[in-house]
């Protein structure tokens, strides 16, 4: 007979806060996602290598510099100014041509993860954590680089949201993705509403990228694992809701952490889909979506 | 008095179909000016036009002296035309502030801001007890009152207002036009649209008639004041 494992308290700490971390790297990647196609709609496949640009720009940076934070700090600079011109020269004509725009976004995801795999190879690279060791939290030993994950995470949940909810830029995000002609007698320029978004959303792909680098190492592929669990967030979240998307990244988190406990990661995965395909079922638009609403 | 805005030869699209026909009209500083038609004679698209938020024309629009044409939405209506859309086209998930708070110039201070709403608040009690309610639970009319809002932030030279009676209750037309009557007196000019002509003769200084697609007449109040022409341009 199967025996339920019994967990100390510190084991307990470890496993919820591997949830946690777990949860917020899969939201980091998530949360650009859930603004691209919150505001634009598009379903924005290069995501993946923008993550995977990020973990590089922050290995080859932290390595020039000595510097983590250089090389995180820089890497999400570039990789916001590659959005940029991603997003000017390309994306912007395909919005209102979703195919267009899927076929676009995966043939840019393709390039860059063979670029990348052609100048850095396929073997994974690790980067050195900027605070390496472990710290006593409630009895459990828990390495410090992934408490700053938690750290950095909990910072961008509530600063997109305060992004979204008290600021103009929020309002015209808001007013863009509701309806953007509309947005325009207002005087909103939404073209340029459009750009700012893709640009926030490519810096957290790269700072999700250069976070997760000291834990999972850097690889050319190491977005696209994140992309399919991303996807499944922002799908069960509510398409374009960010609250949605941070609480089911936590939930997966906590699933895939304690899963861990009774079955294979494989298994534990697959169970994840599963779940997320039988509440799909149930409810299509997921726990917050609105056809109307950006959150 | 000088021309504040001119269109000239406007020839209009959507599609394919050709909706306006040479249609040229003036409007001059703090003069009020009507449109009137039918439904479906191109009044809407004539606005649509001026704000350039329609796929293809022709012609010119030239305001306060300068072609714009070909200028985006945003930069005609941060130039201080103000518009106020036929549906009125509320944000429904923002607040009544929130919808009030957009429309405001970026290029205002917080001061200017607030004043300008507190204006609004004063000139429509209503919107300013609803301030934090959602635009989409607020009655029709108060939707025309906040959508009329909204234009009024922007502190405009020209207000183009698209048939703001459509679709209200006869007590909130009352309420509408005595709105328009005060907005009619302040120190700007308006471009109003309507099918009821006989509840804005009193507020225009001039007017056009369109019949598909075409002016047809134009004139001072009196002379638009007359059975005869309403019967063969207005009367369904």
């Amino acid at each position: 007979m199967y025996e339920l494992p019994l967990l100390t308290s510190s084991e307990f700490v470890t496993y919820l806060l591997n949830g946690i971390s777990q949860g917020m790297i899969i939201f980091l990647v998530a949360s650009g996602l859930t603004l691209i196609f919150g505001l634009i709609g598009l379903i924005n496949f290069a995501h993946g290598a923008l993550v995977a640009l990020g973990g590089y720009g922050t290995l080859l940076i932290a390595d020039a510099t000595g510097s983590f934070w250089a090389g995180l700090a820089g890497a999400v600079v570039l990789v916001a100014l590659l959005g940029l011109v991603l997003e000017r020269s390309v994306l912007h004509r395909v919005y209102e041509r979703p195919l267009l725009g899927f076929l676009g976004t995966f043939g840019m995801y393709v390039v860059i993860e063979e670029l990348l795999s052609f100048r850095f190879g396929d073997q994974a690279r690790q980067i050195a954590a900027p605070f390496p060791g472990s710290v006593s939290v409630m009895g459990a030993s828990y390495p410090k680089h992934r408490l700053l994950i938690i750290l950095v995470g909990a910072v961008v949940a509530i600063g997109i949201g305060a992004l979204l909810s008290y600021t103009r830029l929020g309002m015209e995000i808001h007013a863009t993705a509701t309806e953007p002609e509309t947005a325009e007698i207002l005087g909103v320029d939404s073209a340029h509403v459009y750009t700012l978004t893709f640009v926030i959303g490519a810096s957290l792909a790269a700072l999700a990228g250069g976070l997760t680098g000291p834990v999972t190492s850097v690889s050319p592929g190491m977005g696209m694992s994140y992309m399919i669990l991303a996807f499944l967030v922002i799908i069960v979240g509510g398409m374009g809701s960010f609250k949605g998307s941070l609480l089911v990244s936590l939930i997966v988190g906590q699933i895939t952490a304690f899963g861990w406990l009774f079955l294979q990661p494989t298994y534990v995965r697959l169970g994840v889909f599963v779940a997320a395909m039988v509440f799909i079922l149930y409810k299509p638009r997921g726990f917050f979506g609105k056809p109307e609403v950006f959150e | 008095m000088s021309d504040l805005l001119s269109v000239e030869e406007l020839n209009a699209y959507y599609g394919e179909s050709q909706i306006l026909f040479d249609v040229s009209i003036d409007v001059g500083d703090n003069d009020v000016v009507g449109i009137f038609s039918r439904n479906g004679m191109g009044k809407t698209t004539l606005l649509d036009s001026i704000v350039n938020r329609i796929d293809r024309k022709t012609g010119r629009i030239v305001y306060d002296g300068e072609d714009i044409s070909e200028w985006e939405t945003h930069d005609i209506i941060r130039d201080k035309i103000a518009y106020v859309p036929e549906d009125r086209e509320i944000y429904p998930a923002l607040t009544v502030r929130e919808n009030l708070e957009l429309a405001a110039p970026r290029d205002i201070d917080k001061a200017t801001r607030e004043e300008r709403l507190a204006e609004v608040f004063e000139q429509f009690e209503r919107l300013g007890e609803r301030q934090s309610q959602r635009g989409g639970t607020l009655s029709g009319g108060e939707q025309q009152m906040l959508a009329i809002g909204r234009a009024l932030v922007t502190d405009p030279d020209l207000l183009l207002l698209d048939e703001p009676t459509e679709g209200l209750a006869p007590t909130i037309i009352d309420d509408v036009i005595d709105i328009l009557e005060d907005l009619v007196t302040d120190d700007r000019a308006v471009l109003i649209v309507e099918q009821n002509i006989t509840r804005m003769l009193p507020l225009i200084d001039r007017g056009y008639m369109i019949e598909t697609g075409r002016i047809v007449a134009e004139g001072d109040a009196a002379l638009l004041d007359d059975e005869e022409l309403q019967d063969e341009y207005l009367t369904v």
